[in-house]
């Protein structure tokens, strides 16, 4: 420790010196006031110093007082040294700004004491020094800005970063009242709020973070701020000041406002997808988001799903199912779909959801949320459902109308009969009438014979009415008549017969049928159909055995080949110019199976359409002539129901064949299907 | 003697038909072809008065065939005998067949409208006039009907009761409504001349088919209606219609034959819709002269045509097979001395209504009036019925306004 002597006693001064570096201090001295001053001023200047009153240039006093009214950062502890020992000039010593004094002669024990004591002052004073500057730095170094005033209101200090914000510079704002300085308004209401210090100045307590408010610096400029006070308190706990800590959350208030737009956005597309999305917590599964459409999937508004479980919203067995997905889900952290869940909601009734799970995974690869998205695949399940229903009545449109067209060429094949039986019945009922006539006049010359008066008028008379009712021409016709009533008849006959057959008590079971005699009763149920362009040519095989088949449809297979062989002739034949063309239908065994053959001679298949002549709805026919379904209807009977197959040769300008192939053995044909 | 030519691809149906007809050969020559192309040759060596054809056979059919004949030889009848009860054969042969029977015909009805036939080819001697009235497949109707009943088809929630109303309400589509109903196609063995009953029978399915694919009715020719009022012909023969079932019922005739005769009354000018059709300048001209000269129509139309619009008419619903009643009503609606019948019937109130009719719209009419048969009237002893029936026409021609 450096300290001064100041000392004009040319003894004592030296002696002051030793004693001094004695006691361990370096020592500077001077002979008089003014030098005293000097090495006082010096930057390096001694933290202590022990200066004697009276001196010549200049006195203790005026130094004491002089080094006061310098406000220097480093204390300099002063010892005044003097003779005087009266109680007026200790305190004029004191007061002047000495800090200890001693009267002379001294002793040099009270000295070294009293030096101790003044180096105990100057470490605590530095330690002061110390704390306050770290305070200072501390201040400038926060980014919130800090206000300290008086227990009156009065600013006594004012940080960097208030100074920044509010616009007033310290120096100004000393002593200026709080509310000046500090001027905030409500961020909504832009009213000028209440100053929050002198709420603390009256009941002492903190006043928490006050958020919203906008402040307004000295230029007029707005700053979004939070801030909060305490109170200050002296050692005996009354009040003194108050600290006033605020903050600029600009940036704060932006990146929330960014967040805010953010989350809005990713709100309205999650609100508006046509999608039912919810997400759930991973750990207590709670709903904690949830849109619109996936009000229509859980069955409530939004309000009653968010905070509820799966098994809130679902019965017990529909929550159990959810909640295997969820398993997998977490156990596998990958997305799972399921392509259709049936879920049962109370308003509205049953729908079927195409479900996709995942999981949101934290940094840490744990899953926090489940995300489901579930997609109403309701009516384009039913819609499926409608098309299944609507090919099954085409097909049965398709046997119907054809039905419906055998029945009309059924019913011209019974006309036609029963036309000529009916003329033929009515020629023999008028001829009878004749012949009676006749026979009458004939039994009248039969008795004229017997009894002798036969007369030669009477024979004339005779073969008049045999003329007139031409004999001869009744004898040669009725034969012929009550043939071809006979013929027609049988033929009324053999189409009844055939239609009963055709529409054998429909059974869909498979039994053993003669596939000759059922080829035989389709072509003459479907003669109508074929008589005006073709013949048919039977060539069936007598050998052949009975074979496992659903009769309905093998003759519905039958009949539309025959109706399409036809058609494909009459489009060849047309008008009848040419002369008709033939349709020869086979039967043959060949290795287990039966081989039904229907070839024609019509038009022949082009080859671009080969491909597609089985596929439902394909049709060459003009609108209203068809389907389009006989030939897809044949194979869908023939390769599903009878595991046989169906394939054709065509040749344009030629003809078609087609060759059904059935399995004979029931037993291996169970085989195949298995 | 009549001559018929019967034509089957069936030989026993033939042979059935040349034997039970055999008891006709007095009055008909017959003979018998079995296909479409043969009958051509037969028409081809000697004219026939009636054709009867099977519709379905081999080569050419029996639509083929009546087109063919109906080109070659307009005035003779066609019949159509087919055992087809397919609404495609119907919309086949509806353009070129006058009657439809179908098989199995029983004996009577054949021979009765195949007498028919031949006895109608001597109620018109003209035979220009005959092959005009034969190839009369339809007849114009009002534009605006006619548009009425399209829409109304294609509308969802047609019914028959409206359909029925649109077409009783035109000349045209009444006959040949009834025209069709009265073939034996649809299988009645009545006759039938109300139009809601002939709809009904009929059935929407068929009548739109009839109507939007085989054009049945058609609209007016321009031409035409700039000669021919049809509008006037159409109001005039409504309200007579209307007038006719009123006077009917004062007469004592029931439903349901009251309903016919409200298509006897429709009816009975349809031969002006064939002249008028056939040869609108022709009929202007007698228009024309009729007015000039201040005689009836009638009487000028026999004079340039051959025969009244009353015989043309008479001749085609005839042939179209419309009821005897009908036809005697429409043939003798100015003449009704003539008639064979000397009792009041539908063509008592035909002819009255049509002159009652009139009588009322006299400024309407620019031709002569005609006049009432006083001595027929008298006969029947309706003479003094005429103020009565005066004031009955008159309230239908109100409710009508």
């Amino acid at each position: 420790m450096k300290v001064l002597v100041a000392e004009d006693d040319p003894i004592l001064c030296p002696m002051l010196e030793s004693m001094l570096v004695t006691w361990g201090y370096e020592v500077v001295t001077a002979t008089d006031g003014q030098e005293a001053w000097e090495l006082l001023r010096d930057k390096e200047a001694p933290r202590m110093a022990v200066i004697d009153w009276m001196m010549p240039r200049m006195d203790g006093l005026q130094i004491c007082r002089r080094l006061r009214e310098l406000h220097r950062r480093h204390y300099v502890y002063t010892i005044l040294l003097t003779a005087r020992a009266s109680k007026e000039d200790l305190l004029k010593g004191i007061e002047a700004g000495a800090d200890d004094y001693i009267v002379k002669p001294f002793d040099r024990n009270e000295l070294r004491a009293r030096l101790r004591a003044g180096e105990r002052v100057l470490s605590l004073q530095a330690a002061m020094a110390e704390e306050s500057e770290r305070l200072a730095v501390t201040l400038r170094s926060i980014r919130d800005g800090v206000i300290v005033v008086d227990h009156e209101g009065k600013v006594i200090l004012l940080s960097y970063v208030a100074e920044q914000l509010t616009g007033w510079s310290a120096s100004e704002a000393l002593g200026v009242s709080l509310g000046e300085i500090f001027n905030v308004i409500d961020e909504s209401t832009r009213k000028k709020r209440y100053c929050p210090v002198r709420k603390v100045l009256i009941t002492g307590k903190p006043v928490s973070p006050i958020n919203h408010g906008i402040l307004v610096s000295r230029q007029g400029k707005e700053i979004p701020v939070d801030y909060n006070c305490a109170a200050v308190r002296d050692t005996s706990g009354a009040i003194t000041g108050v600290v006033l800590v605020f903050r600029d959350v600009t940036r704060q208030k932006r990146s929330e406002r960014e967040m805010q737009n953010a989350l809005a956005l990713l709100d309205a597309v999650v609100s508006h997808l046509p999608l039912s999305v919810f997400l759930r917590n991973a750990k207590d599964r709670r709903i904690v988001l949830c849109n619109k459409a996936s009000e229509i999937m859980l069955g409530r508004r939004t309000e009653d799903i968010i905070g509820r479980t799966i098994e809130h919203l679902f019965d017990k067995d529909q929550a159990e199912a959810l909640s295997w997905i969820d398993s997998e889900v977490l156990a596998s952290k990958k997305l799972v779909e399921v392509p259709a869940m049936t879920l049962d909601d109370p308003t509205n009734g049953s729908r079927v959801w195409h479900i996709y799970m995942s999981p949101i995974v934290d940094a840490y690869g744990e899953a926090d949320y489940i995300l489901c998205i579930g997609l109403d695949i309701t009516e384009r399940k039913r819609a499926e459902r409608d098309r299944e229903k609507s090919e099954i009545r085409l097909r049965h449109t398709q046997k119907m109308e054809s039905i419906g067209q055998l029945a009309a060429g059924i019913a011209h094949e019974i006309n036609t009969p029963t036309q000529y039986v009916g003329d033929n019945t009515r020629f023999l009922s008028d001829s009878f009438e004749d012949i009676l006539k006749l026979l009458a006049k004939y039994a009248e010359l039969v008795s004229a014979a017997k009894t002798g008066s036969l007369t030669p008028e009477l024979v004339e008379e005779t073969e008049a009415l045999a003329r007139e009712v031409d004999i001869d021409y009744l004898t040669s016709e009725i034969p012929t008549a009550i043939n071809e009533s006979l013929v027609g008849i049988e033929r009324i006959s053999k189409i009844v017969r055939a239609m009963k057959e055709f529409s054998h008590p429909g059974t869909d079971e498979k039994i053993p049928v003669d596939l000759n005699k059922a080829i035989e009763t389709t072509v003459t149920v479907a003669r109508n159909e074929w008589k005006y362009f073709a013949e048919v040519v039977l060539d069936l095989d007598p050998d052949l055995p009975l074979v496992p088949c659903i009769p309905d449809d093998f003759n519905q297979v039958i009949l539309n080949l025959l109706v399409n062989a036809a058609h494909a002739i009459a489009d060849v034949v047309g008008d009848g110019s040419v002369g008709k063309g033939t349709i020869t239908i086979s039967t043959r065994k060949s290795d287990g199976w039966a081989e039904i053959r229907v070839a024609d001679t019509g038009t022949g298949i082009p080859e671009s359409i080969r491909s597609k002549i089985f596929d439902p709805f394909f049709t060459t026919k003009q609108v209203g002539k068809g389907t389009g379904q006989g030939l897809s209807i044949a194979h869908a009977v023939i390769v599903d129901k009878h595991c046989g197959d169906i394939s054709f040769e065509s040749e344009v300008g030629k003809g078609t064949t087609f060759l059904i192939r059935i399995p004979i053995d029931y037993c291996a044909e169970k085989r195949e299907a298995a | 003697m009549k001559r018929i030519l019967f034509v089957d691809d069936e030989p026993n149906v033939l042979n059935g038909l040349r034997r039970m007809l055999r008891p006709m050969c007095k009055e008909w020559v017959m003979e018998f072809a079995e296909s479409g192309e043969s009958a051509l040759n037969v028409l081809a060596a000697a004219p026939f008065d009636v054709v009867v054809t099977d519709m379905r056979m081999p080569g050419m059919d029996g639509a083929d065939l009546l087109a063919k004949v109906a080109e070659l030889y307009p005035q003779t009848i066609r019949i159509v005998l087919s055992g087809q009860s397919s609404e495609e054969s119907i919309f086949r042969c509806v353009g070129v067949a006058h009657q439809f029977l179908s098989k199995p015909c029983d004996a009577e009805r054949l021979r009765r409208t195949i007498s028919r036939a031949c006895a109608l080819r001597d109620s018109l001697s003209e035979a220009t006039l005959q092959g005009l009235i034969s190839q009369t497949v339809r007849l114009p109707s009002l534009p605006s009907a006619y548009l009425e009943l399209l829409a109304e088809l294609r509308s969802p929630e047609s019914g028959v009761r409206k359909i029925a109303e649109i077409v009783s309400r035109d000349v045209g589509m009444t006959a040949k409504v009834l025209h069709l109903v009265n073939s034996a196609f649809f299988g009645m063995h009545q006759q039938v001349t109300d139009v809601e009953r002939a709809v009904a029978i009929l059935g929407m399915s068929t009548i739109s088919g009839l109507v939007l694919s085989c054009k049945i009715f058609s609209q007016i020719s321009l031409q035409t209606m700039q000669v021919f009022s049809i509008e006037a012909l159409v109001k005039h023969s409504v309200e007579v219609g209307a007038m006719t079932r009123a006077i009917a019922a004062t007469g004592g005739i029931k439903q349901p034959e009251l309903d016919d005769c409200f298509s006897g009354g429709v009816l009975h000018d349809v031969g002006k819709l064939v002249l008028a059709s056939n040869m609108p300048a022709q009929y202007l001209d007698a228009q024309a002269k009729a007015q000039t000269n201040q005689i009836p129509l009638w009487m000028v139309e026999r004079e340039m045509f051959g025969a009244t619009h009353a015989e043309v008419g008479a001749y085609l619903l005839g042939l179209w097979g419309l009821p005897d009643s009908v036809v005697e009503a429409v043939a003798y609606h100015h003449t009704p001395d003539r008639c064979i019948h000397k009792e009041f019937c539908l063509l008592t109130a035909v002819h009255v209504a049509d002159i009652l009719e009139q009588e009322a719209n006299c400024t309407r009419q620019s031709v002569p009036r005609a006049i009432l048969a006083k001595g027929y009237l008298h006969k029947i002893g309706v003479w003094d019925r005429l103020d009565e029936w005066r004031s009955i026409c008159g309230i239908v021609e109100r409710k009508a306004a």
